[in-house]
């Protein structure tokens, strides 16, 4: 995906959750972008592979965090508090807020990015956990397979507008409750000491990300 | 009306009075009868593969007798399940006015939850979803609101007893709460690994204990989690 693919897609998130994504044509983007449609079409040719490339964008923007920082050697604990703000600073880029907007039109786009994207996260997740438990900042009697799966059903649940509508709830604030939920629920004291410290030191809430 | 009159229309009145409330009293008492048999029979068989039919024989009673006491089918889903929630209220409410603290309480009242969704089965939550939808709606917003109350205040008790953290957002934890518990059972996600529905309870019970005490909280915990045999 080139650079210039890149700042159309990030455009396109940032206009959808703003103005709505029945609201948005080409040419709005266009305008917005200071491109001509010709230009665009280079890039998109119709609506499906638009949602394909905006949802491979929004894949690739969350893996491109673990590109980006080397996490050999770090904390369990830091990791995932790096990668908790690097998603909210890259908000429009990486939230599903807008992919979810696009389940009920085109459910087997969806379908296939959400199975993607959360079998990545899976794999991340017990990762982190057998780190955490390497280090002793996690407990060592946690069932790595079922506490991930059960952290991956709440990210679900979070996504599901039927039960935490985004006009109530926004994404930024469930995340952070529920990130902050799953680091207490499986640190050890030593690593529980250490989150709560480091949340003082970074003024760490996701509350006031909007 | 001389005396003797209205002495004979006063004691007619109150006979009558009497007999239309022990009327009532069997009546009810009929009701609850065919209330509770009927949502076991819809439990255990599905509410779509059961006919009136079938739990008038189950009930040892005719068809006829039956629509005495409910006007058709859907009637008596919607009031088997209204009187299954209200049962299910009473637990609840029953473990709540105990003097224990917030996180024996909230065992115990997840415990009760965790019970009461093992007696579905999913495909019967399919059936009733589908084809009787306005009983299904009814049934599970008024599961959730109450649900919902019922964890919001024991999160607030728990802050006063100072075992949960007070800087909680109470609405927002109590919501995802419930929504896992509620979920936890028909999930693809949980099933794909195949563990026994206690132990994903126990593992989502620890996990939210854990994400809502403070340390005194958490001391307790610990140490009630060996009285309980948690794994």
């Amino acid at each position: 995906m080139d650079d210039q693919l890149k700042q159309i897609l990030s455009k396109i998130r940032m206009l959808a959750l703003q103005d709505g994504i029945d609201n948005i044509s080409v040419k709005s983007i266009c305008e917005k972008l200071g491109i001509c449609e010709d230009e665009f079409h280079k890039h998109i040719q119709d609506e499906n592979d638009l949602v394909v490339k905006i949802l491979e964008f929004e894949r690739g923007s969350f893996s491109n965090i673990f590109d980006e920082y080397d996490f050999e050697g770090m904390n369990a604990i830091d990791i995932l508090m790096i990668v908790s703000k690097e998603i909210a600073s890259r908000y429009y880029d990486v939230t599903p807020t807008i992919s979810v907007l696009l389940k009920e039109k085109y459910p087997g786009l969806y379908q296939d990015h959400f199975e993607k994207r959360m079998d990545f996260i899976f794999m991340k997740i017990q990762i982190n956990l057998q780190k955490g438990i390497s280090q002793s900042m996690y407990r060592d009697d946690l069932s790595i397979e079922l506490v991930s799966r059960l952290y991956m059903s709440r990210l679900i649940d979070i996504h599901n507008e039927n039960i935490f509508p985004s006009s109530q709830f926004s994404f930024a604030t469930l995340f952070e409750v529920m990130f902050e939920s799953f680091v207490r629920s499986v640190a050890t004291p030593e690593g529980l000491n250490y989150f709560e410290k480091k949340m003082k030191r970074l003024n760490f809430t996701g509350r006031k990300i909007k | 009306m001389n005396t003797a009159e209205t002495f004979f229309v006063k004691i007619v009145s109150v006979v009558f009075k009497i007999t239309i409330k022990l009327g009532n009293k069997e009546h009810n008492q009929k009701l609850d009868f065919i209330l509770v048999r009927s949502f076991d029979l819809f439990r255990k068989y599905g509410v779509r593969s059961i006919s009136m039919d079938d739990i008038a024989r189950e009930l040892g009673m005719s068809k006829k007798t039956l629509y005495l006491y409910v006007d058709n089918k859907t009637d008596l889903i919607r009031k088997g399940f209204l009187q299954a929630q209200a049962d299910f209220r009473k637990s609840i409410e029953k473990v709540c006015s105990t003097e224990m603290n917030a996180i024996d309480e909230l065992l115990a009242f997840s415990k009760l939850v965790n019970e009461e969704i093992k007696k579905y089965n999913p495909s019967n939550t399919f059936d009733l979803k589908k084809y009787y939808h306005e009983v299904f709606e009814e049934h599970v917003n008024g599961d959730k609101a109450f649900s919902y109350r019922m964890i919001v205040k024991n999160l607030r008790k728990g802050i006063e007893e100072k075992i949960y953290r007070d800087d909680l957002d109470v609405e927002l934890v109590a919501g995802l709460y419930i929504q896992k518990v509620e979920s936890m059972h028909n999930e693809k996600i949980l099933a794909d690994c195949n563990p026994s529905m206690d132990r994903i309870f126990e593992v989502m019970f620890e996990n939210h204990i854990r994400g809502i005490a403070n340390a005194n909280g958490i001391a307790y915990f610990e140490k009630r989690k060996q009285q309980l045999n948690f794994k």
